[in-house]
């Protein structure tokens, strides 16, 4: 028995050491070491799936070795989130990050578990989508300055759809903004938003390009201004919320990878340049343009100062606005 | 249209779209026999395949996956009381009943026959009315919606079996399991008692494989204990004359419900099987066969489901409205090949409109070749000893319930809910008013809530728009309808006291 004890106990001495081996800080020079789990905190077919093997594709080439998007969806992300955070920091899992897990969830959601700064290590922003102050023409105003001032008229007589709560705090940010008040209609989901507005039962909704475009392009709908810092190309002739009076106004999506922190820089260098290099891709970039966002990649400086200044911003509106966490 | 239709074939009968429909209705049906893994999962992985295909073939293809899974997931829900996909749950009820009493053959044959005439009628319904439809579907708002569950809701009463408290209180139960999770309106978390897990509510899937697949096994780990399992005759594979007479009707019914709620976005294929089941059961001269093995329980709503699966493709390809999460898919899929849907879609790209439509009905004889002959194979299935076959479905079961979002934790919910059902089933509850409840309840309060707030707090817009106003004058004229037998009823008791 005695004997059996000892052996069992070199036995796991022995996994010990190896394990160890296998899990210590990976050199740069040798990484890859192997498949790239990519962790998606969303279902399968949504749009930061879309997005995200997009991507994935064209870093396995540059890499050298299959990156895999891994789906593990639930409480609004929180869970895949955390499964990032939690991972070794060897760059062997990577996971896709976005304005509603690292800025939104911890001051929106009390179950949020992770620290959206300390735990990861930015590797590259993936996109940025602004979005379209959308309206049906039967509320019957025809540019922005039209709907101020109806908004104003009777404060909250205006209803506004949201599919995501990342869109009704930018609906919300663009009221303060221009200094009006909307009644908020919210939904699970942008499909029957959509639907609510085309027939006109709601008047107004911030969504991404992508989905009202076919309906702006058929008059169904109207686009009064988009969100961003600049035009859009598929709709040059709208006008920016900025250009329109409200100078520095912007707000968009975005997307991006990051790594668990800690994580050697020069692993996080190899996997930016391989992000990099896909995102300079023809193809690529037009996917994810029908995907309804646009490629844009940055160095990890770069996007770790993104997500502080958006970590800063929404706290701050959230708290403002009295939105309890829950 | 005819010009159309005869477009559409020429597009659908080339020999490359033929081999992908073929290949997207055969996906479709394995994938619907596993319980959790469904046509949204499948579609989602299949998507980057289909870049490289034009977008005629993709879609073509896709659609068969979505078709398909409707025709594959009755076969597990009446073989083995697993319902493979969460349009098949009622199929469980009657379905899994005849195969007990050896109809199995019979069950999987009209199951496979309706959803063949339903996908026939509901592809020649999109060809005739697809841009109309389209249109209607927007006059369904919140308002609508609600006055169309309260009217379902009304007339579900007759689902209840037996003691009307213990229905009601299953019904109410099942509103509760609904609840669970966070509130869209305001964010509350509601009966989540901390759990992450639980944040996103309970996915029906888990309750419905608990409830129907699990449980049964319980019961009949309790019933056969000790004792040899006694063999289930097979009987004749196919219906016989008078079950072909009894499921006409409930065919053509249930084909209607179907086009009906496919067309609303919201509604989907899992509400239009309950509705034909509900419709089937309040017209039948004997609703107590019912839960018994009736046929026009399988007849109806395995038509219906299949053609809602045919007609929500109406808002999705119309209107660029997506009705479900499968469809918002297919309308990414569309994009993606730089197709915008929309009013235009059918003049601007008649070969993929019309070629889509014809390949429905292709996939549909596909799908019949398909089934018929495997209806032999299944019912093989049911001479495979219990003892070898529950830990196949348990392994399947779990597999599919897990691959839901990858979580341990609803595998241990849906064995919950096997125990929950195994006791209720005991105590003689009945399971169908719970489940209703559960699909129910949620949507009746989110359209309720949001109708109100979209009307500023004015109770009104339940009876200003006339389709709402029309659903909530046939559930008060079933309410009295309900009411006046017990009326009677109480009056002639009283009569009798005098």
């Amino acid at each position: 028995m005695k004997r059996f004890v000892m052996a069992s106990v070199a036995a796991c001495a022995a996994l010990t050491a190896i394990s160890l081996a296998v899990a210590g800080p990976a050199r740069a020079a040798e990484f890859p070491a192997g498949p790239i789990r990519f962790i998606v905190p969303f279902n399968a077919g949504g749009g930061t799936d879309v997005v995200a093997r997009v991507v994935a594709e064209e870093m396995s080439k540059s890499l050298g070795q299959p990156v895999l998007v891994d789906n593990r969806p639930g409480a609004q992300g929180i869970v895949g989130t955390k499964a990032g955070a939690m991972a070794a920091p060897d760059g062997q899992t990577i996971t896709f990050v976005l304005q509603a897990t690292l800025a939104l969830n911890p001051s929106l959601y009390k179950a949020t578990n992770y620290d959206p700064v300390k735990d990861f290590a930015p590797i590259s922003q993936l996109s940025t989508a602004p979005y379209v102050v959308a309206v049906n023409p039967k509320l019957g105003v025809t540019n922005i300055k039209e709907l101020i001032a109806k908004a104003k008229q009777a404060p909250g007589s205006v209803n506004y759809a949201s599919g995501a709560s990342a869109s009704h705090l930018a609906s919300l940010l663009f009221q303060k903004t221009v200094g009006i008040k909307m009644t908020h209609i919210p939904y699970s989901g942008s499909g029957q938003a959509l639907t609510d507005l085309l027939s006109g039962r709601i008047g107004v909704m911030l969504s991404s390009p992508v989905s009202v475009l076919p309906h702006i392009n058929s008059g169904a709908l109207l686009a009064l201004a988009v969100t961003g810092p600049e035009r859009i190309p598929s709709l040059p002739g709208v006008p920016t919320v900025a250009e329109l009076g409200y100078p520095g106004f912007d707000v968009s999506g975005w997307y991006g990878v990051a790594a668990p922190a800690g994580t050697d820089p020069a692993v996080i260098a190899k996997l930016n340049a391989a992000v990099a290099a896909a995102l300079k891709q023809e193809g690529v970039r037009a996917s994810l343009e029908k995907a309804g966002v646009e490629g844009r990649s940055s160095t990890p400086q770069e996007f770790q100062k993104l997500i502080d200044a958006e970590i800063t911003r929404w706290t701050a509106l959230i708290k403002e606005e009295g939105i309890q966490p829950e | 249209m005819l010009d159309g239709l005869l477009l559409g074939f020429q597009v659908a009968l080339s020999f490359d779209n033929l081999l992908y429909c073929l290949i997207g209705v055969t996906l479709g049906t394995f994938i619907g026999m596993l319980p959790g893994v469904g046509p949204l999962v499948t579609i989602a992985v299949l998507l980057p395949m289909t870049y490289g295909l034009t977008p005629v073939a993709s879609m073509i293809m896709l659609a068969g996956i979505y078709y398909g899974a409707s025709y594959g997931g009755s076969s597990t829900a009446i073989l083995v009381n697993v319902p493979g996909e969460s349009s098949s749950v009622v199929t469980c009820i009657d379905g899994y009943q005849m195969a007990r009493r050896g109809r199995a053959g019979a069950a999987l044959a009209i199951a496979a026959i309706g959803s063949f005439v339903a996908g026939c009628i509901g592809t020649f319904g999109i060809a005739l009315f697809a841009p109309m439809l389209g249109q209607a579907a927007l006059a369904f708002g919140p308002a609508e919606y609600a006055a169309l569950i309260v009217m379902a809701l009304v007339a579900t009463s007759v689902l209840v079996q037996g003691a009307v408290v213990k229905g009601l209180l299953m019904a109410l139960l099942g509103i509760l399991v609904g609840l669970v999770g966070m509130d869209v309106n305001s964010g509350v978390m509601r009966f989540t008692f901390g759990q992450q897990s639980l944040m996103e509510g309970i996915d029906f899937v888990v309750v419905a494989v608990g409830m129907f697949a699990f449980s049964e096994i319980i019961r009949e780990l309790a019933v056969s204990h000790g004792t040899t399992q006694e063999q289930v005759e097979v009987g004749s594979l196919m219906p016989t004359r008078a079950e072909l007479k009894q499921s006409v009707k409930p065919i053509l019914r249930g084909t209607a419900v179907g086009m009906f709620c496919g067309v609303l976005p919201g509604i989907g294929s899992t509400v239009s099987s309950f509705a034909s089941y509900i419709l089937e059961k309040r017209v039948a001269k004997e609703p107590s066969r019912f839960g018994h093995g009736a046929i026009e329980g399988v007849a109806g709503p395995e038509s219906a489901n299949n053609a809602s699966a045919q007609t929500s493709f109406i808002p999705t390809l119309t209107l660029g409205v997506p009705g479900s999460a499968t469809m918002a898919l297919m309308l990414g899929a569309l994009m993606i090949h730089g197709i915008t849907p929309g009013p235009n879609v059918i003049t601007d790209r008649p070969e993929l409109f019309w070629g889509l439509v014809a390949s429905m009905w292709i996939g549909n004889v596909l799908l019949v070749i398909l089934n018929l002959p495997l209806i032999r194979l299944w019912t093989t299935l049911l001479k495979v000893p219990y003892s070898w076959l529950f830990p196949m479905i348990l392994i399947l079961s779990c597999f599919g319930i897990y691959t839901l979002s990858n979580d341990p934790t609803d595998v241990l919910m849906g064995a919950g809910f096997g125990v929950f059902g195994y006791v209720i089933l005991q105590l003689e509850f009945s399971l169908a008013p719970f489940i209703l409840g559960l699909v129910l309840g949620p949507m009746l309060e989110e359209n309720v809530r949001r109708a109100l707030l979209i009307s500023h707090g004015d109770p009104m817009v339940f009876v200003d728009s006339p389709i709402s106003a029309g659903f909530l004058a046939v559930a008060s004229l079933l309410l009295i309808l309900l009411l006046l037998p017990a009326m009677r009823r109480s009056r002639a008791h009283l009569e009798h006291e005098a």
